[in-house]
């Protein structure tokens, strides 16, 4: 056996674990989940003892099903809404204009940023139903001004969600930014000042190009993470009212779990795997392409 | 296997000379929402068990019985909880289970059948209660309770806008004209309400969709049970013009009149009975469309005690559409049932203690407390035992005289409990809006065929 395939054989034993533990909680379940979604297994009804082998006849229904394509717009501009146009601009944004400022300002306002970003998925949602709620903080504070009350999350569910959203994740793109330009000197942009650059002129040509691959990082994470957003939407909303908050993620569960329909809802989430496999692939594209 | 119990029983008798018997626990799960129900459940339940424990100590046989409780508002939650304890092997040995349930629950092997050949009590429970848990020919399940449907309103609203205290509406126009009345001299008041949301799951199909169906179907096919589903022709049938008249009353008065409010509906999701139950009481909500037992939510015990509710809380039995050739009066019952767990280790045990659940003594007790109906012949309503509110039991025993002659009831079929949920969908489309009626009603038979085959749906005129 030569030197370097000693060292193969090193490796293999090394990343043994490693592979075992992905298999058995990662690629296992991911397979088994396929396996579900070409079956008609239920919970419920004869399909609970003989469930039966269907090919691709679930993914075919999802074709014809007006919730499936509902709840898949919905989920794009949730992640346009919130993740891309919301924590991603504001972000940066904010990471910009607090750039170099150190005060005790700066950091009581970090604090409380993180504070959203850190706290549990069920106190957020009851935060937020409290806030949007009929009798909630929100309207108290508009009937001071003579407006209102407003069900916000009756007449503007979506877009009770998506604020709620960026208001939770902006935290994380802007600390992401942040420290990106931390390592960006700070000389070009003392020279930038004394040229008289101006804040979008600086951002535009300076900042944006030198933390690129961190704005593709952010980018990737966060709209994955926003198209899997599942807890506090379905605590907050469950999908309604009348399913006009039904992310993709709440429609699968809903199949499976109140429907009880294991096999469509597999089928709902494999979808959801694939798209999430697409994005990441196209990301990781536009990196490598720069 | 249960040919084999006075066998068991017999040994277990003779088993304390032999060794110290061991004491067998069984087990026992049920939902409820909140008081009072959590507490008249375990109290009626607790009375059971005291009679089981005593029942098979003459026998010498020592149990005990653990009760688990599951403070579970929405039904449907309740019942995907009970579904994946049941499939993982942890649910409790007798379940407490909708009556409508009852056929997908057998079909997905999860119930046992029960001996009720061998047992007098069977033949005490009315041929309605008997028929509403056999499935296939063989019994599943015991009928708890059962329950009408009707309309209530608030005397004291109905007063203050000249309408009757008496009030009996004899068509839909009398409950929509006395609405409008409400509506033009009480702006603040929402005028009616009734279920119309997807979260409200089957009380959307219940206390509000077939109270209206059925007032405007054929007289013939609600009295011959064939409204839904046609047993002799094994199809579900959808009576278009029917269908279409009971979807314009959601759009009449949910979207175009506002003489309900969709919006709270909306908003509160599952826990929407509430503010409609409360309403009804604080003079917000004038007419509620809903079930006899919310008379026990409105006890002194209740979650919205009201203390002046014989006086100022009126009720009536839903009338018909007024159109010729349908009922005058309508309503359609439902219930809870009691069942053993296919997969109970102690099969004999929780039989003999779903005898005792099932038995004239302990039915009387929970439908007296919880102002329910009784589904067996010799069990009565009694005040008496509900020393807290003896009214509410007269109260429910007059609707029960008054309603019970012309309710029915839902098909025992496997697949209802999913065309139940398009009913639902197709009943929140048009009240908010989303859709009109006869789009929204063409997009729910293109689903229903595709959930039962398009052969097995036909559409009437």
């Amino acid at each position: 056996m030569s030197k370097k395939d000693k060292n193969i054989f090193f490796y293999i034993i090394m990343v043994l674990p490693a592979l075992m533990l992905m298999s058995l909680f990662l690629l296992f379940p991911t397979f088994w989940g396929v396996i579900i979604s070409l079956t008609d297994l239920s919970l419920l009804g004869p399909s609970a003892r003989h469930p039966k082998f269907v090919g691709l006849l679930n993914y075919i229904n999802l074709l014809s099903d007006p919730l499936f394509y509902h709840s898949l717009t919905l989920t794009v501009w949730f992640v346009i809404g919130s993740a891309i146009i919301g924590q991603f601009l504001l972000g940066l944004f904010i990471a910009i204009i607090t750039y170099g400022k150190g005060d005790l300002l700066f950091k009581i306002a970090t604090g409380l940023m993180i504070t959203s970003w850190i706290l549990p998925e069920t106190v957020f949602a009851y935060i937020w139903l409290a806030y949007l709620g009929r009798d909630g903080l929100l309207n108290q504070l508009l009937r001071l001004v003579g407006v209102g009350p407003i069900p916000w999350l009756v007449e503007y569910p979506l877009q009770s969600i998506i604020v709620a959203n960026i208001w939770r994740g902006t935290a994380w793109s802007w600390m992401l930014f942040s420290s990106a330009l931390k390592s960006v000197p700070k000389e070009i942009f003392d020279v930038a000042d004394v040229d008289g650059v101006s804040l979008w002129q600086k951002a535009r040509y300076i900042t944006i190009p030198l933390i690129k691959r961190h704005i593709v990082t952010d980018l990737i994470l966060i709209t994955l993470w926003t198209f899997n957003q599942f807890g506090w939407v379905y605590a907050m909303t469950g999908g309604g009212p009348a399913f006009r908050t039904l992310l993709i993620t709440i429609y699968a569960y809903l199949r499976a779990f109140k429907y009880l329909e294991l096999g469509p809802g597999a089928a709902i989430a494999i979808v959801v795997f694939l798209i999430n496999l697409f994005v990441t692939i196209a990301y990781l594209k536009l990196i490598r392409g720069e | 296997m249960f040919i084999l119990l006075p066998l068991v029983l017999s040994m277990a008798l003779v088993a304390p000379s032999l060794a110290a018997p061991e004491k067998v626990t069984i087990s026992i799960c049920y939902h409820h929402a909140g008081e009072p129900w959590a507490k008249i459940m375990r109290e009626t339940v607790d009375r059971a068990i005291a009679i089981f424990k005593s029942k098979m100590k003459e026998l010498g046989l020592d149990v005990d019985v653990k009760v688990i409780e599951l403070p579970i508002t929405v039904d449907e939650d309740y019942k995907a909880k009970l579904v994946l304890d049941i499939k993982a092997g942890r649910a409790a040995d007798i379940i407490f289970v909708d009556s409508f349930w009852v056929p997908e629950f057998v079909e997905a092997g999860y119930l046992l059948p029960l001996p009720v050949q061998d047992w007098t009590g069977w033949g005490k429970f009315y041929p309605a209660m008997r028929g509403m848990v056999t499935y296939k020919g063989k019994a599943y399940a015991l009928m708890f309770d059962t329950d009408v449907r009707l309309i209530y309103y608030n005397k004291v609203l109905f007063k203050k806008v000249g309408l009757p205290e008496d009030w009996r509406p004899r068509s839909w126009s009398d409950i929509i004209e006395a609405a409008r009345i409400i509506k033009k001299k009480l702006p603040d008041v929402t005028p009616i309400q009734f279920y119309a949301i997807t979260a409200q799951g089957e009380a959307t199909s219940m206390q509000s969709f077939y109270m209206w169906l059925l007032g405007a179907l054929p007289k013939e096919a609600v009295t011959s049970g064939n409204w839904l589903y046609d047993f002799k022709r094994g199809k579900w049938v959808i009576y278009k013009s029917a269908w279409l008249d009971t979807l314009k009353i959601y759009k009449l008065v949910f979207v175009d009149e506002k003489l309900g409010d969709i919006s709270i509906q909306l908003e509160k999701g599952g826990t929407a009975w509430q503010p409609l139950q409360s309403g009804v009481r604080d003079r917000k909500v004038a007419m509620l469309i809903d079930g006899s037992w919310v008379v026990c939510g409105w006890s002194p015990i209740g979650v919205f005690p009201w203390p002046a509710r014989d006086k100022e809380l009126g009720w009536a039995p839903m009338p018909g559409s007024g159109k010729p050739d349908t009922m005058k009066i309508v309503c359609v019952s439902g219930g809870w049932t009691y069942a053993i767990n296919a997969f109970t280790k102690h099969p004999l045990l929780a039989w003999e203690f779903l005898k005792v659940l099932g038995s004239a003594d302990v039915i009387s007790y929970w439908c007296s407390v919880s102002v329910h109906i009784p589904t067996r012949e010799d069990a009565t309503l009694n005040p008496k035992l509900f020393p807290k509110d003896p009214s509410a039991v007269k109260l429910n025993d007059e609707m029960a005289k008054a309603i019970m002659p012309y309710t029915t009831y839902r098909p025992a079929r496997p697949e209802y409990p999913k065309v139940s949920t398009l009913i639902q969908q197709l009943v929140e489309k048009v009240a908010t809006g989303a859709a009109g009626p006869e789009a929204a009603l063409d997009s729910f038979v293109a689903q229903l065929k595709k959930l039962v085959g398009p052969e097995n749906v036909e559409v009437l005129p």
